[in-house]
């Protein structure tokens, strides 16, 4: 049995590895398929062929694609993510500092949610379609439905210019120790938190509605057990794990796409590190930074997927490919 | 102002510099021993800490070694003193020299330093630091590109502790106003090499942490020779977009934001929390020509595209109304060397002169811009706007904020630039000399150098501002550079601050200023 | 039916629009700047004195003209794909689905932020990046939804008959998907939309001074606490919008039985 488990967990890491390096594969394939280099990006209209070409010869681009392909996969191997364009140093040397303080957002603001919008949510099912159920539907209708700009814009309204108890924006640099940086986590986390939560509030009331539905759980009232028992030992489970799948990836859909939350804060994470990037045309920067983001998408989601085996010994053999 | 993302990479790149306000005033012989400059500041309220934004202009590259390509402008100018500043009234008044005086020819000055002046670092202030510091400006090989400017100085002489003589290549009438732009901060002898990491200076204030793309902190220095500063502490607080400074301010995080923009200025003008400080400047933007690349190397199509130009209208839309009208001089309307001359749009003769240039159906051309500094890509299109009616069809590029000043400024023959004011001298020098480290029209014109000279060797100061004046003049008839108005300057800040002086941000006297309770 | 109601009132504003705004919506000189609400400007001002009321109306056209294409474009070719990948599995069908993955993983905003930054903001390229990205998601939708045909009665007896491939996705397989890729069109709309307006809120969307939500947020929310009627408006305006879109995804989704935790998956 444990072998057995070992097994799917190997087998598991082993497709999000080949997932991982599919990922670097097709981030290179677009980057060539975008019209111009990375040389002429950066220059832009002010490119001159000699300027071009001495930038090519540096960023070595008169190489086949393949060899540029083979040095720069090397190079993360080993860590090296190579040089920015723009800020004229390694890439790493923002690279890990910034997605450092966007994992930080990311960790609160799912530890906050989590648990929050589960509770919410099996609160939601069990009074379908009476008030409590109303309003928390409705909520989290507003929540996934406005845009996290409007959200974050509303809040700095609120607690920072209307009653100014927290900061509106970031004032630290990106390197300062976490707890400097904790004081200015608190409203982009809240907006985190109450996106998120809409999604999951929904997701697990539909799940537990679903659940309490299955004979399983009518054969076990039936049975005369008492209401609680019946939810916890025979609809939760049940409806936890495709609860748990789907909330690894909208978590993970939200830690890549932290850049309008950061950039309404003036947050030093990896989503305006990104957005700088663009605007600055420096590819080797967009190009780790959507590798390190992918990389944290497959992990998270490979997480959960563990998870769900842990908590569903049926799904073990149901999953397997 | 329309162009405006959320993150503007609002960087001032390589050569851009923001410099002091600077009135070049006649007097340059010997002035009184001590003199406050003008302030509203109230004795209510000692101590605390000022939190002011930093724009971050050079993206967190900063260095507060005053002769930096990336000078921390703020910091530089809080930690260092200089041998004479320009006040709020723009007279010289003494800072570390309290008296000067030049010989009969203007060839020879001599300048008297201050007693008791102590460095950070408890060392004694002597001729010789200055000496050291000027000798720095000459150097051809420092970042800055002054040393053209400051070549006239032929000698630098220390006969004791207390006296340092300049003698000049040339007769100089105004040699001291050179020395009151930040650049010619004055740092301890022979630390060149560490004056980027210990910023010791004179300054009221010392550096206590440096983190530009954070917090830098400077507290008071006790034994400042202009007694201890009213506040505990000056926090410039790296912020490099220019909504999130306002926001700052809005949130109480911030307490002086030195650089606002017209709309925010509208916005806190009824906010009695908030006050609200502009007066007249000499920040200018340029629709600047390469006078050596065709088609700007025929003067008549220099003068068509400047006889296109409705100034009011530019100023009206782009700044709001908030500056004044020029006509393309570099030189702000308060300094004393200005040429008050009109440039009226006349689109008939703009027509005229580009059908005689050999334009008659009109001209295309590409116009470079950013969103580097809010003004530059509105000016572009409002150009763009008032040229298509004498036929010129103008195409906008923007291109990304951060390479623009390095890549595209300088190299591209029809650009959008923007400057800050500089004295007279050391202005039309500096933007349209043969070695002027900013000449980036490419002017080279001997007659405007013949003027330029004449005007420093001249004793008597009628006659030198003739020669100033003729300068401009020259220039509206035969240089690439279009400056269609001087923006005010825009302080705002909360309601606790008082003694913020009427100069540009870069010549505040921060020892002046002083923040009340809550 | 209030989703249907909401949605019926934007897509009626975004097409005449134009014909009823009162003034132009980019003169500088529209009035005093940040004005407030009055029954000259009923939406007030912004920043550049620009009446937010024209603005608030006009602002959604771009937005919904280049989302709708888009996720035309994406349920399409993502539809089809899918349908195909289902019916055919083999080693086509993993490869591909493996590609699909890698994809998925790769961060969207950054995406359509390079793209736009890169190529263009051209309108053409927004409904190409944004069509081409969120097909991506239907490909595994559709996929799946055929999986469980595919071992049906009727398919097998066409596949029995020798119908050709494209028969079989057309004829027997899409009747059949087609009100789930509407559900799952519409949910992802309203995503798109999202995407789109925080594109233009960044600035990589709509180019000023054209009105558009999230420009007109961006460029008026640092001055929320003087003139807040410029922030919320268009906030309300792009809210009531997706809003629409939700609920009317919830009224579809329950007459065809589909279950909104699918439904959800990326």
């Amino acid at each position: 049995m444990v072998e057995l488990m070992l097994t799917l967990v190997l087998q598991r890491l082993l497709w999000s590895l080949l997932v991982f390096a599919l990922v670097a594969v097709v981030i290179f394939v677009l980057l060539e398929l975008l019209p111009g280099d990375a040389a002429t990006a950066y220059l832009g209209r002010t490119a001159t062929p000699a300027r071009t070409a001495q930038l090519r010869e540096r960023l070595g681009l008169d190489r086949p694609a393949v060899v540029r392909f083979a040095a720069w996969t090397s190079g993360v191997l080993r860590g090296d993510f190579g040089t920015s364009l723009a800020r004229r140093a390694p890439v790493a040397t923002f690279l890990w500092v910034r997605l450092r303080n966007s994992l930080l957002l990311g960790l609160l603001a799912t530890l906050i949610s989590v648990p929050l919008a589960l509770l919410l949510g099996v609160l939601a099912g069990l009074t379908r379609d009476r008030w409590p159920d109303l309003l928390l539907s409705l909520l989290a209708l507003f929540s996934i439905s406005l845009p996290e700009f409007v959200i974050g814009t509303l809040l700095i309204f609120s607690f920072s210019l209307h009653f100014t108890l927290l900061p509106a924006v970031t004032l630290v640099d990106a390197a300062a120790p976490l707890a400097e940086l904790l004081p200015y986590t608190v409203l982009p986390t809240a907006t985190l938190t109450l996106m998120l939560s809409g999604y999951l509030l929904s997701l697990m009331r539909t799940s537990i509605i679903d659940a309490l539905r299955s004979e399983h759980v009518q054969m076990a009232r039936l049975k005369g057990l008492p209401p609680l028992r019946v939810l916890l030992w025979h609809a939760l489970p049940g409806a936890l794990a495709p609860v748990v799948t789907a909330s690894a990836m909208i978590i993970a859909w939200i830690i890549g796409n932290l850049v309008v939350v950061e950039a309404v804060f003036n947050y030093p994470g990896i989503g305006t590190l990104a957005l700088n990037a663009i605007q600055d045309r420096d590819l080797p920067m967009v190009q780790a930074i959507v590798l390190v983001l992918a990389g944290c998408h497959l992990l998270i989601n490979l997480l959960a997927d563990l998870l769900t085996l842990a908590l569903n010994p049926q799904l073990r053999t149901l999953r397997m490919r | 102002m329309r162009s405006h993302s959320v993150i503007p990479s609002v960087r001032m790149v390589a050569c851009l510099v923001l410099t002091t306000l600077l009135v070049a005033c006649g007097s340059a012989t010997t002035a009184p021993a001590t003199t406050a400059p003008a302030t509203t500041a109230t004795p209510a309220a000692t101590g605390g800490t000022l939190r002011v934004a930093y724009g971050l202009w050079w993206g967190g590259a900063e260095s507060i070694d005053p002769l930096s390509a990336v000078p921390f402008l703020d910091a530089v100018n809080i930690l260092y003193d200089r041998l004479v500043r320009l006040d709020a009234t723009g007279k010289l008044v003494p800072e570390l020299a309290t008296a000067w005086s030049a010989n009969a020819d203007a060839t020879v000055w001599t300048f008297t330093l201050r007693e008791g002046v102590t460095f950070h670092n408890s060392a004694p202030f002597t001729s010789a630091d200055v000496a050291y510091s000027i000798k720095r400006l000459l150097d051809p090989a420092q970042e800055a590109g002054l040393a053209g400017i400051y070549q006239i100085i032929k000698q630098i002489e220390t006969p004791d502790p207390r006296t340092v003589v300049f003698t000049l290549a040339q007769p100089h009438a105004e040699l001291p106003v050179l020395f009151t732009i930040y650049r010619a901060a004055i740092i301890p002898a022979e630390s060149s090499a560490s004056i980027a990491q210990t910023g010791i200076g004179t300054g009221a204030f010392q550096l206590a942490q440096l983190n530009p793309t954070g917090t830098t902190r400077m507290t008071a220095y006790a034994k400042s020779w202009r007694g201890a500063p009213k506040l505990d502490a000056i926090e410039l607080i790296g912020i490099a977009d220019a909504d999130a400074r306002f926001q700052a301010l809005q949130a109480g995080q911030i307490d002086v934001l030195l650089e606002t923009s017209p709309q925010q200025l509208t916005a806190l003008k009824d906010n009695p929390a908030f006050v609200v400080q502009t007066f007249p400047g000499g920040i200018w933007y340029s629709l600047t020509m390469r006078t050596d690349t065709p088609p700007f190397n025929d003067v008549r199509v220099r003068r068509a595209l400047r006889l296109l130009v409705d100034r009011q209208q530019i100023l009206t839309l782009v700044q709001q109304g908030m500056g004044s009208i020029a006509c393309d001089t570099t030189v702000w309307s308060g300094d004393p060397y200005r040429w008050q001359g009109s440039c009226p749009q006349d689109l008939a003769q703009a027509r005229k002169l580009l059908a005689e240039a050999g334009y008659p159906n009109g001209l295309d051309l590409t116009l470079f811009t950013s969103d580097s500094l809010s003004g530059m890509t509105p000016l572009a299109e409002v150009y763009q706007q008032q040229a298509a009616l004498a036929g010129v069809r103008v195409t906008i590029k923007q291109v990304p904020a951060d390479s623009y000043w390095t890549e595209t400024y300088g190299v591209e023959p029809f650009v959008i630039d923007g400057e800050y004011q500089y004295p007279a001298d050391l202005s039309l020098h500096l933007f349209y000399g043969k070695g002027g480290g900013y000449n980036v029209s490419k002017f080279d014109d001997p007659a405007f150098e013949q003027l330029l000279a004449e005007a420093r060797a001249t004793l008597d100061p009628q006659q030198r501002s003739q020669r100033y004046q003729q300068a401009q003049q020259y220039l509206l008839e035969q240089d690439g550079t279009i400056i269609p108005f001087h923006a005010n300057e825009e302080f705002s800040f909360s309601r606790r601050v008082a003694g913020l002086q009427t100069v540009p941000y870069i010549d505040m006297r921060w020892d002046l200023v002083t923040l009340a309770a809550k | 039916m209030l989703g249907l109601l909401f949605l019926a009132v934007h897509l009626l504003l975004a097409a005449l629009s134009p014909l009823v705004v009162p003034y132009d919506p980019v003169a500088f000189a529209g009035g005093a700047a940040f004005a407030p609400p009055s029954a000259a400007h009923l939406f007030g001002t912004d920043n550049l004195g620009r009446d937010v009321f024209t603005r608030t109306l006009l602002g959604g056209r771009v937005a919904l003209l280049i989302t709708l294409a888009g996720i035309g474009l994406a349920v399409a070719w993502g539809g089809l794909l899918g349908m195909v990948l289902g019916l055919v599995g083999g080693w086509l069908d993993e490869a591909l689905m493996r590609l699909v993955d890698a994809m998925l993983a790769i961060p969207e905003t950054i995406f359509l932020l390079l793209i736009a930054g890169i190529v263009g903001t051209d309108h053409v390229v927004l409904i190409l990046a944004l069509g081409f990205l969120y097909g991506v998601g239907v490909i595994r939708i559709a996929r799946t939804a055929t999986l469980t045909l595919v071992a049906q009665d009727f398919v097998l007896a066409a596949r029995a008959r020798g119908e050709h491939q494209h028969t079989i996705v057309l004829r027997e397989l899409l009747p059949n998907v087609l009100d789930m890729l509407l559900v799952e069109g519409a949910l992802r709309w309203s995503w798109m939309l999202l995407a789109f307006s925080a594109l233009s809120f960044l600035g990589f969307g709509v180019a000023p001074p054209t009105p558009d939500w999230g420009v007109m947020i961006a460029q008026n929310r640092s001055t929320f606490g003087i003139a807040p009627w410029a922030t919320l408006f268009p906030s309300a305006a792009i809210g009531s919008l997706i809003i629409g879109i939700n609920l009317f995804v919830g009224v579809l989704a329950k007459a065809i039985g589909l279950d909104r935790v699918d439904g959800i998956t990326v």
